[in-house]
């Protein structure tokens, strides 16, 4: 789209005092556009004219920071117009620390030319009737001071202390405006948008989890939605409580890496990350190191080319990456979960990052995580589970089932802390295609397999009386026996993983007893 | 350059003003508000002891039901309504 403008004075000469302003539309950073008259209001509106590589405009932009709020306050808006691209504009605005609307206009800068800008900075100050009330050129600390002083209807020692007269420069002249520059001239000032590099960017905004992101443009959010309303909310995400709107998952997609077929998955993710149930609050706030763990049943695993094989659980998959990166960025960018902010994990894991698996349905013995869940077996589904880095359990020499199961069970009753029996959670296994055959060839269904973890982690009281305990150890003797789980219910089984190996792993549950967080599934859409 | 989308709600960062800061405790109604983290109500029984014993503060305890969960809206309104001042406990 193209800013439209329809000037009402000859581009020749710099607009005047008492004339009107010339109408304008312009670009915001974010995307769509606005004009000077929709920002203005009702009152009154200071717009100045910057660009990046004028020395003097970053001056101005640096130095008029503290008074935004006062003129703001006396019913002044203040609004930078660059001649800049927004990614630019929005760059410029942060090294100056000014924090007031950015606007921008591109070549051949036809707001600059309608107001007949010469030099940049130049600022005009916009009256609430429309017309033009002030016109500065240049840095001039003392005129700057008169219309703060005048506009927001400040004292000048009120001004004085927040302009300082002692920081110098307080007059420099501006550089040449960039409408005023011949196409060739121009050419050479491309330096800042040469120089602009759009990964850096995005670290500089903060919309990352460390790793590079892919630029969420307009048209990669579009694709990433397909037939999705961007408008349509999925609710409030905690814990600094933004609204999921879908335009704003799809965001999170794209910087997460996902292709637009990705899209139905990380939507009914988010759906089951959201429910109450699952506590994505307490998950993102928690010292302890959980983070949402995806499981993907069903054929959408193999539309989308999702591992559940070798490496499930450690990314090279585009799918299981990404996925599960989103989900992660859903909840630090929209929900404002930053690390060390509103993420108060005292280490956290890798999986914070993202993780998210296939389960391995064709080299399962038994129903799936879904069907298990009470979902048909056709259908795709996303369980979520407030998982820890996964921990694996090595027993490749057993040969008898009894023998692995006791195995499995030791390696999950270090679950949380060593001592803390009973947990009283689900606790997640991932059982790899090895075992799982040795356990189906005794003719073990899952809930036996699942008895017999339960069984395994039986442990004398008197072994338990160190560090973090259960609640029930105190009033029970040393001769009393616990067991991690309280029944079978408790054991969550997938299978997943390469042929060859025998290695199952844990992934630990976040705190038991019913305050920490629940599984939640949601069938995902066949699109 | 194609303009970027934004993935934050720019509405979930509107400041929300601070209390009038306490000049005094003496008389003044401070909660002392637990999150049910093991021991909180032992180190919370002491503050409050040195709160009313050295301060003269008039001082009330409350919990919420779990500290892996907000506060629910009766608690938030318990302490509006009958604190000058509340003091958290986070820690084990």
């Amino acid at each position: 789209m193209r800013p439209e403008i329809e000037p009402n004075v000859s581009e020749s000469y710099m607009i005047e005092p008492g004339q009107p302003a010339p109408s304008a539309t312009l670009e915001l950073p974010e995307g769509g556009l606005v004009s000077l008259a929709t920002l203005r209001g009702e009152g009154k509106i200071l717009v100045l004219f910057v660009e990046a590589e004028c020395p003097t405009s970053r001056l101005a932009l640096r130095r008029l920071g503290p008074i935004v709020a006062p003129l703001l306050r006396g019913g002044v808006k203040l609004v930078a117009v660059h001649q800049d691209p927004p990614q630019v504009a929005a760059h410029t605005m942060r090294s100056c620390e000014a924090d007031f609307e950015a606007l921008s206009e591109s070549e051949p800068y036809p707001t600059s030319s309608a107001f007949g800008v010469r030099t940049v900075p130049t600022a005009f100050l916009i009256g609430s009737d429309g017309r033009i009330e002030t016109v500065l050129e240049g840095w001039s600390r003392d005129a700057f001071a008169d219309i703060a002083a005048g506009a927001a209807a400040m004292s000048r020692d009120d001004v004085d202390r927040l302009l300082d007269p002692d920081v110098h420069p307080t007059f420099k002249p501006g550089c040449a405006s960039k409408n005023t520059l011949a196409s060739d001239l121009l050419a050479a000032t491309r330096a800042a948008e040469a120089a602009f590099d759009e990964f850096e960017d995005l670290f500089e905004r903060g919309w990352t989890d460390g790793l590079p992101v892919v630029p969420p443009t307009r048209s990669r959010v579009a694709r990433m939605l397909g037939d999705y309303s961007g408008d349509v909310s999925l609710g409030i995400v905690p814990p600094g409580t933004g609204e999921l709107t879908l335009e704003r998952l799809a965001v999170c997609a794209v910087l997460a890496g996902c292709h637009p077929s990705y899209f139905p998955v990380v939507k009914a993710a988010a759906e089951a990350a959201l429910d109450p149930a699952f506590n994505l609050h307490g998950v993102t706030n928690t010292t302890h190191s959980c983070a949402p763990v995806l499981i993907v049943n069903g054929p959408v695993r193999g539309r989308i080319a999702m591992n559940a094989g070798m490496n499930c659980l450690g990314g090279w998959n585009r799918a299981n990456a990404t996925i599960g990166r989103a989900i992660r960025l859903m909840s630090g960018l929209t929900g404002r979960g930053t690390p060390g902010l509103l993420d108060r994990a005292t280490l956290g894991q890798p999986g914070k990052i993202g993780l998210c698996f296939a389960e391995n349905q064709e080299a399962s013995p038994w129903e799936s995580l879904a069907q298990a869940r009470g979902f048909e077996s056709g259908a795709s589904v996303v369980t979520v589970y407030a998982g820890d880095g996964p921990l694996t359990i090595s027993d490749h020499y057993s040969r008898d089932p009894e023998q692995v199961a006791r195995t499995i069970a030791l390696g999950g009753s270090v679950a949380f802390s060593p001592h803390f029996y009973p947990l009283v959670t689900d606790t997640m296994f991932v059982i790899c295609p090895e075992h799982a055959a040795m356990f189906a060839e005794a003719g073990w269904s899952k809930r036996d397999l699942a008895e017999r973890i339960v069984e395994g982690s039986r442990r004398r009281v008197s072994d338990l009386r160190t560090g973090d305990q259960g609640p029930f150890t105190a009033s029970l003797d040393d001769d009393a026996e616990l067991t991690k789980w309280l029944s079978a219910d408790e054991i969550v089984i997938v299978v997943a993983g390469g042929n060859a190996g025998r290695f199952s792993v844990l992934l630990a549950p976040w705190v038991g007893f019913g305050l920490g967080s629940n599984m939640t599934s949601r069938v995902i859409d066949e699109v | 350059m194609e303009e970027y989308i934004s993935p934050f709600d720019e509405r979930s960062l509107e400041a929300v003003p601070l209390a009038p800061r306490l000049i005094s405790l003496s008389g003044k109604r401070i909660a002392l508000l637990s999150i049910r983290k093991p021991k909180s109500a032992e180190f919370l029984a002491e503050l409050g002891r040195i709160l009313g014993e050295e301060h003269g503060a008039l001082v009330s305890y409350d919990e919420k039901p779990t500290f892996t969960r907000p506060a629910p809206p009766e608690v938030l309104e318990r302490l509006r309504v009958g604190a000058d001042a509340v003091v958290e406990a986070l820690a084990d």
